[in-house]
């Protein structure tokens, strides 16, 4: 199965780098990738979770998200404003699941993702009420 | 799914790759000081020309940026083509020691650290493996109390550990735990180098009497009775509480104190004990370390204060 059949669309590709210009719009297009990456991230651990996809799978697509470069290209922005911690959790999250996910599930095994599924659902939820309020 | 690598061939071990020796400082108990013996060491052993980093994978509570006076945050180091990686140069404190730690990234002092078990694991190996680290006599690595997740990921993920180093303080309950942290360091099988007794007498300042706040030292009968090397004795400083403070490590304000004398025995008996022969030579310390895919060469850490 093609990584991009898994992943589920959305209006932007998250990490596209296209920010807006004023701190405000800067700010709620950020949240709005991570969130966009969180949700899709806490389908793929669920589909995961239930044998829809295989570890492989599950390694490409959330390669796929792209939660590592967005961090690194808005990390100044990110790291500088208490006010966008929420995403940068997620985000966080997400890029060392990127990195160390092939680490962990032979170190620890599926399982040990459970954890991170309800870590990053919290997140998500944070997240949302956030953009809720914007 | 791809196959476990060898520990020499994997990302951490590419970016280690310029660092000499890897050394763990841990307890068993928090509160013995071990950030301050961390710092300390790393100090003295700069001080004799090496050159030193220190990795603060104290995630819930990190105080290494702190007792050095790092204020600044890490900053993404740019890929000479344009593509964005979580790449960072380490800080470099006023006193020379590079610094990485949890609390250079955070947003905001008072954002609570909420990771748990594999997203600190994995956290600590993207550290680990994302730190341009350059070329080092010694990675000194301030892990959390205890023997949970931090201390068991750093000694699991750093190829060829040097060894670690156990702090103690004559506490009864610090002793006893510290025995069950050198075993789990047995478990692992990561070398114990050394035990130290911290804080083990307050030389009274009127009269130069010994007091012992914390009982009597217990250290050398903890380490002969776990089959350790004792390394020995650092004093209670009242000196100590100013320099963590300030954010200068007591052997550069008090270079005379006792409690730094203490400080530099153990960093000679580092030296022995891992058979270092010197500093790298000035020219080396430059020189590129490691294999970057982006061409990003060598490193040139920037000074926050």
């Amino acid at each position: 199965m093609d990584t991009m059949d898994i992943i589920l669309t959305t209006t932007t590709r998250p990490g596209d780098g296209t920010m807006s210009q004023t701190p405000q719009a800067n700010h709620e297009e950020l949240t709005r990738q991570a969130l966009a990456m969180g949700t899709q991230a806490l389908d793929l651990l669920r589909r995961f979770g239930r044998e829809q996809i295989s570890a492989d799978e599950l390694v490409a697509c959330l390669l796929e998200l792209g939660a590592r470069s967005t961090l690194a290209e808005y990390w100044d922005l990110l790291i500088g404003e208490p006010a966008l911690a929420a995403c940068f959790e997620v985000l966080q999250l997400l890029s060392t699941l990127e990195s160390e996910i092939d680490y962990q599930l032979l170190r620890y095994g599926p399982t040990s993702l459970y954890e991170d599924y309800k870590e990053l659902e919290l997140a998500v939820r944070r997240l949302k009420t956030m953009t809720k309020s914007q | 799914m791809e196959a476990a690598r060898p520990r020499s061939q994997g990302p951490i071990a590419r970016a280690l790759k310029g660092v000499k020796h890897r050394v763990a400082i841990f307890s068993g108990k928090g509160g013995v000081g071990k950030t301050s013996a961390t710092i300390n060491l790393g100090a003295a052993l700069h001080e004799m020309g090496y050159q030193v980093a220190i990795f603060d994978a104290d995630v819930h509570g990190p105080a290494v940026p702190k007792s050095l006076g790092v204020l600044g945050r890490l900053d993404v180091v740019p890929g000479h083509t344009g593509h964005h990686d979580l790449r960072f140069d380490p800080i470099l404190s006023e006193h020379g020691l590079k610094v990485v730690s949890v609390a250079s990234i955070w947003p905001g002092e008072e954002v609570p650290i909420l990771w748990k078990g594999a997203h600190k694991m994995r956290s600590i190996r993207q550290f680990l493996s994302g730190i341009n680290w350059g070329r080092l006599d010694f990675l000194l690595v301030d892990l959390p109390p205890g023997t949970g997740d931090e201390v068991q990921t750093v000694m699991n993920s750093i190829p060829d550990l040097s060894g670690m180093l156990v702090i103690t303080t004559p506490q009864g309950i610090s002793t006893m735990v510290c025995s069950k942290a050198i075993n789990a360091a047995r478990e692992l099988n990561a070398p114990v180098l050394g035990l130290i007794e911290n804080m083990s007498v307050l030389n009274c300042p009127c009269c130069g009497a010994e007091i012992h706040l914390f009982g009597r030292p217990k250290g050398e009968r903890l380490a002969r009775m776990m089959d350790v090397p004792f390394w020995g004795h650092i004093p209670l400083a009242p000196e100590m509480g100013e320099c963590v403070d300030e954010g200068i490590p007591v052997v550069k304000k008090y270079p005379d104190a006792p409690v730094s004398q203490a400080f530099r025995e153990m960093a000679n008996k580092l030296l022995v004990s891992l058979r270092v022969e010197g500093p790298m030579a000035k020219d080396e310390v430059g020189m590129p370390s490691h294999d970057d895919h982006d061409g990003h060469h060598g490193h040139h850490p920037h000074h926050h204060h």
